[in-house]
Order: C-alpha cells, then structure tokens, then sequence
C-alpha cells in the first residue's frame, strides 16, 4: 500500500514520444484493385484533384483559415468585424496556445472572439470535442450566434448521454454540474473548454470550480467582463484555474504581489503575468464606436376610464396583497394595467374564475358575464365586487390612450419599426390596431420556433409593406435585428437587464445609425416613477454600452419588483408617497454605482495596457 | 516536391472553378459583372411523393475581393468559402488513379541533337550510334503531410519510382508540368521492359521516400511541441513543488491526482504527430531512347551506353 507521500510522485515524462501515422494497406490495395479492373480517371481529374489538395492544405498558425472560411457568411449575414477582434484570435491561437481569459468590456465582441479561436481550431482538426458552459439564460443565445454566424451546429446536452453522443455541445454550467452529468463529462476528453461568465468560477471551493478544473481539455477558454472585482484572491484563483502555476504557488503569489487583498504589490511584475494569459480591451482602446441611443421618453395622459381603471386595480392589489399575499400573480397585475386594459382584463378574469379566462383568452374585450362566482365568505365576496368592478371597467374600454400615441409614432415616417410589449394581449392588441390603419405587422412570441423566427426576420427585413415587428420578451430573446434603428417600449420591464436585452436587439456592434428609443409610460402610474429612476436616476438608457454590467449587477442585488411591492404593501395610495419611495430606491442604487466603480479602480490598474 | 498551403487570387479561383466545371461536364456561362452561372449535377433523394426534381443546381459565382454591387442570389467564391470547398470535396471523388503516357515520336536526328544539348561533359565529341527507345513504367503518387500538435499544418507531397529500375524521381510531377510532351490517357500500355517492383514494395518505398523528407524539411515539428511542452512541464511541477496538497485544500493523493490529470492534459496537447495520407496515384508510361556513343576527348575515347529521359532531361551514362 503506497503512503500519501509515494503517491505525489506521479509519472511525469519529459520527452513526448512523438507519432508517425503512415498509410495502411487498403491504399495500395485500392490501386491494385484500379489497375485490375482498369478504373482509371483521366490524367486531367488527377492533375486538378491535386491542385484542389493543394488549395485546401491547411497553412500553419501564421495564415488564419476562420476569416477566408467565413467571408462569405458574414457578408450576407452583415457581421463585421474589428482590428481588436483579429488581434485577440492571433494572440489567442499563437502565443497564448489555446488557453486564455478573455475579458474584453461588454459590447465588444467577446463570444465573437471565442467562436473565431474555436473555428479555427475546429477548421485545422486541432478542436473536434468541444464544449461550452454558460449560464442557462445564455445557452439558447450561443446555439443561434454559433449557428447563424459561424455554421457550428452545436447541441444544448442535458441528459447524461448527451454529452458523449455530440461532440458539439453547449450546456448550462447548472446542468453540467449535477451528479450523473458530471461523473460522464469528466471521464470525456475534450479539445476544448469555452467557459462564459468565468467570473463565476473564483472560488475553489465551489461545485463550479471544481467540475471546470476537473474536466479533460486542450484549449480553455474563460469569459468574463470583469476578470477582477477587488479581491487578488478571486484573481489568483481564476488565473491558476486556466494555468495552474502562471502565478505561482498562492503562498509565492502572496508573498510577492499582495499588499492586503486588495492592494496590489509589484505591480508591473503582476501585470506582466496577467498579460501572458488574460487579454482585456476596453472601448476607449478600439475603434468600436456604438452609434448613439436617441432616447425619448413619452408621456402617456389616460383617459377619465383608464385613470379609474388604473387606480381600482392599483387598490385591489394593496387589499389582496394583505389578504392572499400571492405577490407574484400582484406583481404580474400591476405591471399589465400599466400595460393595456387588456392584458390586465384577462389576469382580473382569472382570478375570478380561473375557467372562465381560457374562454376569454381570444376575446378582444373580455366581459366576465358567465364567471362563476365565489365562496361567498365575506372577505371573498369582497374580493370578488372588487374584481367585478375592475373587470367591468376594463370592458368598457374600448381603445387604451397608450396605443393613440404608439400610432403617432409610426406613422411619423417610414422606418420600420421594433414594438415591444411583455404581454400576449397587449401584443395582439397593437396589431390589431396597426392593422385598422393599414399597416401590416408580423408578431414575434416564445411560442415560436427558432426556424420560424428566422423566417419572421427575413420577412420583417426585406419586406417593404410590413412596418412593425411586435415582440414579447422571450419572442426577442438572442435575436439580432440591428438592420432597424427604431425601437418603442410600448411597456416597461421593471428589470434593467431586460430592457437592455431588449435594446441590444438593435444597437449592438454593426448598427450603423443612431438607435432612437422610445419610452411609453403613462403619468401618475407606478411606470411613471420606474421611467424617472432608470432615465433620470441610474441614466440607463444613455449609458455606454460598457458602463452597462455595473448597473446591471447592482440592480442584481436590489430588486426593484420586490422594492415596488414593499412600497406597495406599506405607502398610502398617495402617489406622492411612492414617488418618494422610489427616488430613496434610487439614491441608494447611484451610491452602490460609485462605490462599484471605485472598487473596480483595481481593474484599470492591473489590466490597463492590455497588450 | 513539397507543397504548402496555395492561396489563389481571384483569377486563380476562377480557373479553378472553370476547371473544374468543365471536367464535371457541367453547363456554364460568363454572364455581365463577371460573374459565371453555371448548372452543376446534384444527387438528390427521391421524394416521398416521386415528384420530378431537377438534377442541377443553379449556382451564380463571384470572384474578387470586393463583394459590393453582386446580385443578392450571388456568391462570392473565394479562399476558404463554402463553394470552393464544395468544388474541392466534389474533386475529391475525382482522379486518384489513372494511368497515362507520354507519347515521343521526335525523327532521330532531332533526338540526338537533344542528347548532344544536355551531355554533360562539354569538352569531348560525342558521337551516337544505334538508338532503341521504348516506354518505362513508373508509379506516381501524391500525400499529404499533416504535423500536429498544439498546432497544426498540412501539405501535400509528391513521388515517383520507376517501377523497372526502382529509381526514384523526386520531381517528376513538376516535370510532367513542364514538359514540351503533353501526358496523355492510354487504355492501351505502351511497349517497355517489364517492371521488377511490386505496386506494394513501390507504395512503400514511396512512404519512406515521403517520411524521410518530412524528417529532413519538418524535423522542427518534433522539436518544437517538446519545448512548449517541457516549459509547461517545469512551470507546473514548480507550482506542485510549492503548493503541497491540492488548491481545492486537498489531501496529498488528490494532489497527486490533479497532477497527473493535468499532466496528461499536457501531454495530450503538446504530442507531436505526423500523419502522411495517401492522395492519388499514376501509372505512367515514360518514355526512354537508349544510344551506343563514344566520346572523344584529346585522342581518348570513350565507349558505352547511355539512357536519355526526355521527360526530366536525364541523360544517364551506363555502367
């Protein structure tokens, strides 16, 4: 039995026995078979197959094959790409080997970069078996850009079997890490490893960390905007798991470079490691220049009956939220009357009889006259003439004032335009309406396949009478629309990530024109208060695109839905009071902003000069 | 021969493309814009409901570096693009045997005057006497080369061997390129010795001819993985050294284990591998004029044989 100590002494070879694959037998039985049967092709055939061999021998590293190989797709699919691109997949294949973080600012290109080091090492042989880890939001997004972009088909592994069964493979790292996954992908031999959002990866101890350390791979690569968030260990830790030893021992790396753990030492040392391994470009280094967001934020007046409507579903939802506290069904209520009546007609109709809503699903105007009614308990039955009564409110209202102005705004020139709304009702509703002026609109939902999609886009794209695309949230998911420059948010997502997923639709890399974005709200509702804190607050619509992930991590920290409903729970129906509310939300958002970018100060000290 | 990666200008691209249409039998035509539209035969399944398909594919090709201007159904074929690999998979079905000869029917005179051109020794008189020709048979092959390691490049390679004599002739492609005699189909073989070399023991001495090449113009694709390698291997055991038991607080046998894993990583990544793979192959019946000559130098004279090569200009004295 061989003690701890004997078994560190592990078998480490220093001379790569090299290997020779000569041709087999069936070669030259081909040919005598040929030359028995007299098969024989002209001398013209053979001297041109040979030419063609010759055009397809792959060079060495010094003539990229990706960029040739991909020419013509990216014409027709309009991708362009940046020096700062080519730099990165040069480095990528040539001195760093296969293996490096690249964490280059949001907004540049950073899968872009990873999918061409892929490819090429995929066009060479170098990359059969090769897998990526995201977070799950994102698997969906890298299947498309993979597809659309570079021609890789690669498979969304979920089941244990599938990770051996296709060697093109994307998977969410929640997915990988479970048991009877993990114990298949880490017996497999990967050629290479792409991890998105690596700067999850920073602590060791972590399921994690661990399965992506664990896993068999040639080529690594971790992506991340923010490599470094004040912590030197988080840093050691990511560097070492892509390189263990490129900075040492911890104890030699604290030795040498820590101060304390945010305080660097030997900084131009530390910084030439970081450089061997890590390659980060900020915007203000690249010619990227995004065009500019035009945003306009449009006031919406409600009508006498919208305004009732409004402030009778606003107090019901303060009554149920004491009496069913069923906050999500609330949540969902409150952002749909801000929405349209229709969409919050449907919800009131189903919280009465949930029966009844499937009915008055495709009713244009939902009318509760065959919902059944409650137990007649006296709370219930409260609840349920609050329903009626709301419900009865919306039904007579036949056109909402929000849609007048959406009209004004379309027909304003001929642009086509990208209309987003979070509810089904809302969406059919505007296309309906669009409709009765003529103007033709294709809808664009969740329950689309991605096939059908594609096609909706050709067709939004090139078809000169269709004027507006009508998403919902998961109908515009992973989708690239940056052929149209116009933009309305016909409602607002009270999650920045979302109206930024929304906005990035149309102003990302290869928009050409400035992105003019419009805000709908209506005044003296809570989308009133929601527009002032992104807009005036947080500047999140003219923020540049780089700036983005300080807000969107900060606002991952501090919910504004479950801030919307404390306020809701607690404030007098005193719109004055929720405003305060909410500008207090505010402040203390912008405070965590500057702290955030104070922290990441140590980011621009270490990364500056990205070579 | 050696050669590496060939990257084609537009022209080229478009001769190629031709070329290749043209031995397909495929219809096509130059049109405006110097695009070229061409109809090139498809397999095609046979549909569920035997609905007739057309057994063509209208292709409508571009050539040149800027696409702004081209119709929308048009592609641009250049290096990498999906059509030109589409061409070259398609060649790829095409000629990897045949058997050709070199038809040389020059008067004597003419010959002799050739011979007398290329003898070598310029000081004496040579003089030529009875002649015979006939046609040798020869084995040509071509392979392709692949060095892999973290990196990789390919190219392709040529050689033949007189399947009579068992001499090797490095060039032979190149001269077959540059000879004044066209090579030619044959169904027929042409008149010659007969061969004392089995395809087999030809094919081999090819490959060995091909390795050795390798060896001598790649030996750095040994070389070079091994030091990437070994700098890898030096900075992970210095961080072994230094760190004891795993990162993740380890005992010292999952320490060990990590360590070996990623040393095999390594290994795995860095191995050098050369992989040569058979291409095409020719029989070719080369032609041979064998003269009696004397040669006289000072008042010496010298007797003997000699084997001329009208195809790679040999001339070889005979012992």
């Amino acid at each position: 039995m061989l003690d701890e100590k004997q078994l560190i002494q592990v078998e480490s070879a220093v001379v790569l026995p090299a290997e020779v694959i000569l041709p087999d037998d069936t070669d030259y039985e081909f040919i005598l078979k040929g030359q028995k049967q007299k098969a024989f092709d002209t001398w013209k055939a053979f001297q041109l197959s040979y030419k063609a061999e010759q055009i397809a021998a792959r060079p060495g590293f010094e003539s990229l094959l990706c960029l040739e190989h991909l020419r013509e797709r990216w014409r027709k699919a309009g991708v362009v790409t940046y020096p700062h691109q080519l730099k990165v997949l040069r480095r990528v294949v040539g001195k760093m080997r296969g293996r490096a973080i690249l964490a280059d600012e949001v907004g540049l290109g950073k899968t872009i970069e990873a999918a061409m080091v892929l490819i090429e090492y995929y066009l060479r042989g170098l990359a059969k078996k090769v897998l990526i880890l995201t977070p799950a939001s994102l698997c969906r997004q890298w299947q498309m850009e993979l597809q659309d972009k570079f021609g890789l088909r690669f498979v969304t592994a979920r089941r244990p079997e599938d990770w051996e069964h296709y060697d093109l493979v994307v998977a969410s790292i929640d997915a990988a890490k479970r048991p009877e996954n993990a114990e298949v992908i880490l017996h497999l031999n990967y050629d290479m490893l792409i991890v998105d959002e690596a700067h999850k990866l920073k602590n060791v101890n972590t399921r994690n960390y661990q399965l992506v350390s664990g896993i068999h791979k040639k080529y690594f690569l971790l992506l991340t905007a923010t490599p470094l968030q004040n912590n030197l260990k988080e840093l050691y830790n990511l560097i070492t798991l892509l390189r263990p030893g490129q900075l040492g021992s911890y104890r030699s790396f604290r030795k040498q470079f820590v101060a304390d753990n945010r305080t660097p030492r030997n900084v131009d040392n530390l910084k030439q490691l970081l450089g061997e391994v890590v390659i980060r470009n900020r915007r203000a280094n690249t010619q990227v220049a995004f065009t500019k967001r035009i945003v306009e934020q449009v006031c919406v007046e409600l009508s006498e009956t919208e305004r009732l409507l409004y402030r009778t579903v606003e107090q019901f939802i303060r009554n149920d939220l004491f009496r069913t506290g069923n906050t999500l069904a609330l949540i969902t209520l409150q952002r749909e009357i801000c929405s349209s009546s229709f969409a919050a007609a449907l919800t009131l109709v189903k919280m009465l009889a949930p029966n009844a809503a499937t009915a008055l699903a495709t009713a244009p105007v939902p009318v509760p006259a065959t919902a059944s009614t409650p137990a007649p308990t006296p709370a219930s039955e409260q609840r349920a003439q609050e329903l009626y009564q709301a419900i009865e409110l919306a039904g007579n209202i036949q056109e909402n004032s929000k849609m007048k102005v959406l009209e004004e705004i379309v027909s304003r020139d001929n642009e086509k335009v990208i209309i987003f709304t979070e509810f089904l009702a809302t969406q059919q509703y505007i296309m309906a309406r669009l409709a009765n002026l003529g103007m033709k609109s294709l809808p664009f939902d969740g329950s689309s396949s991605a096939n059908r999609k594609e096609w909706l886009k050709g067709l939004f794209r090139e078809h000169p009478n269709v004027k507006a695309l009508v998403c919902t949230e998961t109908g515009g998911e992973g989708i690239n629309l940056q052929f149209c420059r116009t933009l309305i948010n016909y409602d607002l997502p009270w999650n920045p990530m979302r109206i930024e997923q929304r906005i990035g639709r149309v102003h990302r890399l290869g928009q050409t024109r400035d992105v003019r974005i419009f805000n709908l709200y209506t005044k003296n509702t809570v989308e009133e208060h929601i527009v002032r804190l992104l807009a005036e607050k947080i500047n999140l619509f003219q923020t540049v695109v780089g700036d983005l992930d300080l807000i969107l991590d900060v606002f991952s920290r501090n919910s504004l839905e479950q801030h919307i409903l404390a306020t809701m729970r607690s404030a007098s129906s005193e719109q004055s009071e929720f405003r305060r509310s909410i500008d207090a939300f505010g402040d203390k958002l912008r405070q965590e902003l500057e702290s955030e970018a104070e922290k990441r100060s140590l980011d621009r000290l270490l990364f500056s000069d990205s070579r | 021969m050696t050669y590496s990666h060939k990257t084609l200008t537009a022209e080229e691209t478009e001769a190629f493309i031709i070329e290749s249409l043209q031995l397909s039998d495929s219809t096509y035509r130059k049109i405006e814009g110097g695009l070229i539209e061409a109809f090139v035969p498809v397999k095609r399944p046979s549909s569920f409901f035997g609905i007739e398909q057309q057994p063509f594919d209208r292709l409508l090709m571009a050539f040149g570096d800027d696409p702004r201007g081209l119709p929308t159904e048009a592609e641009l074929v250049s290096p990498g693009s999906y059509r030109l690999n589409w061409f070259i998979d398609g060649l790829r079905s095409r000629g990897r045997l045949c058997q050709a000869y070199v038809p040389f029917n020059l008067p004597l005179s003419k010959i002799q005057r050739q011979v007398r051109t290329l003898w070598p020794h310029r000081h004496e008189d040579l003089y030529l006497g009875r002649s015979s020709s006939s046609h040798e048979f020869y084995l040509l092959a071509n392979f392709k080369s692949s060095l892999k390691s973290d990196e990789s490049k390919e190219y392709i390679d040529s050689a033949a061997i007189n399947l009579v004599n068992g001499a090797i002739e490095d060039d032979l492609f190149e001269c077959l390129a540059a000879s004044a005699w066209p090579v030619k189909d044959c169904v027929q073989t042409p008149a010659g010795p007969e061969p004392t070399i089995t395809v087999a023991q030809a094919f081999q001495r090819l490959v060995d001819v091909i390795l050795a090449r390798a060896e001598k113009e790649y030996g750095h694709w040994r070389t070079e993985p091994q030091g990437r390698f070994t700098d890898e291997l030096e900075r992970l055991e210095a961080y072994y050294e230094d760190q004891g038991p795993s990162r993740a607080g380890g005992t010292y046998k999952e320490s060990a284990v990590e360590r070996q894993h990623l040393m095999t990583e390594l290994r795995d990544k860095f191995r050098p591998r050369l992989i040569i793979r058979w291409l095409s192959a020719a029989f070719l019946y080369l032609p041979i004029v064998q003269f009696q000559y004397e040669a006289i130098s000072a008042g010496n004279v010298r007797q003997g044989q000699l084997r001329y090569e009208p195809v790679t200009g040999a001339i070889v004295e005979m012992v």
